[in-house]
């Protein structure tokens, strides 16, 4: 059981992308002494320009022997027992005989996310149906959220234009279908993905560069990839606690009323054009949408909303015009601005984390919002802080991220956004 | 304290696109100061300012060093001037970045740094 579980994460700071490749699988192999049944691997978007991805997965594989495989991709940071990281690439690699893995992509996600999600799913079930082991748990990592970077807007999170606004509104589809840039599509995604493999816990990452959002890239073995959704798929006799959190209480009631037809953008609050009442309701003034001032505020004042009676955040991301766009898809009905400050983010994991009743855990893996990286600064020391203290000399590796989620068949899916998800394995 | 060591640290910090310069000093901009024609072309009038103003700030540091003072910016024109107080010292981590820079993975970068920093100097 638990016993014959072999795992170590490390990690290399080197600029040079094959080298960093070459450096964090040779620090890995280093401290397991079995031959690792996968590799997570989390890396930063700094490789594009000292290398590229491809350099860096040939790195891992000088060292990493060929017939191990590997998933992840691009994140804005990490955490791990040696610190918290806002460039390099970590991985974490786990040995342990009772335990089978398959490995498979599903593409073009942000065009067709459904038949992404089929694809993807079909090699998993035929990889893993042999298998005599009880428990699938499955790691899925998919291209995050873009955005155009469209002169003379550039990549303002705020544009209060009418005319410009609805010019970016509409230029959203074509964008979303031809050139595949836009929203990560993961709500769709997953619940396609879960559908096809209900009996199963998962916990998915989005991909996302340094909060640009201009580009991410996923990988599978040794193949680096856009607009795909990667998966890890084991099956082993580890059970697996999967959960989330992020530290945020209802707080300002209100009535969506309007929304798009694709429900990621909201029109109306209480009946009325929805960035003005925004303000009213968080009793701002209209500086409030002044850009710099916008991109450090907007993560404490997210909406918060229930969804089968669980509480989840979703942040007002981008102001268009009297509109305002999320991540997530919503519908019309009751929802919050949602409370939430650096403190109760990071006291939400700790929370979290005793909650699991997970005694002894073996190994786990975390992927929290990029937002939550950005908000917390060089406080996300504390998130470190926490793990440490929960998972004492027990490796772990999370992950800033462009999205996240969770799902188990008990609790159903939670697409997730400023939040925490969570996998942490040991034994029943 | 290795200035070799320090000066490898501060090099690996201005590969950050949002770190602009960077050095370790003291009063008097005494310290160690990475090769100059590293530092982004835009702040170059800065650092000549911050030669002439930065005693100032050493002054704050040396009254509070003793009561924890850990860090201390301020808005320069279109920049931000941070200064990481390295405990026990009234040594700093200056850093210059970019106003619009997004703050929190600055802060990150100059944490890792500072914490570098530290145990250079204690070794």
């Amino acid at each position: 059981m638990t016993n014959d579980v072999l795992v170590n994460v490390e990690f290399s700071e080197k600029w040079a992308a094959r080298e960093a490749g070459r450096e964090m699988a040779s620090r890995v192999l280093a401290g397991l002494s079995g031959k690792p049944k996968f590799l997570i691997v989390y890396a930063t978007i700094h490789y594009a320009e000292n290398g590229g991805f491809q350099d860096l997965l040939d790195g891992i594989y000088d060292v990493l022997p060929k017939d191990v495989p590997l998933v992840g991709g691009t994140v804005t940071g990490f955490t791990i027992r040696q610190g918290c990281f806002s460039h390099g690439i970590a991985g974490m690699a786990v040995a342990h005989p009772n335990m089978d893995v398959s490995v498979s992509v599903g593409h073009n996600i942000k065009r067709n996310p459904s038949a992404a999600a089929k694809e993807c799913a079909k090699k998993l079930e035929v990889d893993l149906d042999v298998s005599k082991q009880p428990n699938l748990f499955l790691f899925s990592f998919s291209a995050g959220t873009e955005i155009l970077d469209v002169p003379p807007i550039g990549r303002s999170p705020v544009i209060r234009s009418e005319l410009l606004a609805k010019t970016v509104m509409s230029g959203f589809s074509t964008s979303q279908y031809v050139l595949q840039k836009g929203s990560g599509m993961e709500d769709d995604l997953l619940a396609s993905l879960v559908a096809e493999i209900p009996n199963c816990k998962l916990l998915h990452g989005s991909a996302i560069d340094d909060v640009k959002m201009l580009r991410n890239y996923q990988f599978c073995n040794n193949s680096v990839l856009t607009n795909a959704l990667v998966c890890l798929g084991i099956k082993s006799d580890l059970s697996t606690a999967v959960s989330f959190s992020h530290g945020a209480e209802p707080n300002i009631p209100f009535e969506i009323t309007k929304v798009s037809d694709n429900g990621r953008i909201i029109h109306e609050i209480n009946g009325k054009p929805a960035a003005k009442e925004l303000l009213r309701l968080i009793n701002w003034q209209d500086d409030f949408f002044e850009e710099r001032s916008f991109t450090r505020r907007f993560p404490f004042f997210p909406l918060g909303l229930y969804i089968n009676g669980k509480f989840f955040i979703r942040p007002f991301v981008m102001i268009l015009g009297d509109s305002i766009m999320l991540m997530t898809k919503v519908e019309k009905g009751k929802a919050f601005i949602a409370r939430i400050n650096g403190s109760s983010m990071v006291s939400s994991v700790d929370d979290a984390l005793t909650a699991s009743n997970v005694t002894t855990p073996v190994f786990g893996v975390f992927t929290s919002c990029a937002i939550r990286f950005m908000a917390l600064g060089r406080e996300v020391y504390r998130d470190r802080d926490v793990l440490l203290k929960h998972f004492k000399d027990t490796p772990f590796l999370l992950g800033y991220c462009g999205g996240e989620a969770v799902y188990t068949p008990e609790t159903g899916l939670g697409y997730l956004n400023e939040s925490v998800g969570y996998a942490v394995f040991g034994s029943d | 304290m290795d200035p070799e060591k320090i000066q490898a640290v501060l090099e690996d910090l201005l590969k950050f696109e949002d770190v602009y310069a960077c050095m370790v000093a003291k009063q008097g901009m005494e310290g160690v100061v990475p090769d100059k024609s590293k530092f982004s072309p835009k702040v170059l009038g800065i650092i000549e300012t911050l030669q002439t103003t930065i005693d100032n700030e050493f002054q704050i540091i040396k009254q509070y060093s003793d009561y924890g003072l850990g860090e201390m910016s301020f808005r320069l024109q279109d920049f931000e001037v941070r200064l990481y107080v390295l405990p026990g010292s009234e040594i700093a981590l200056i850093a210059i970045t970019p106003s619009q820079a997004n703050r929190g993975l600055v802060e990150v970068t100059l944490e890792n740094a500072r914490r570098k920093l530290i145990e250079i100097i204690k070794a």
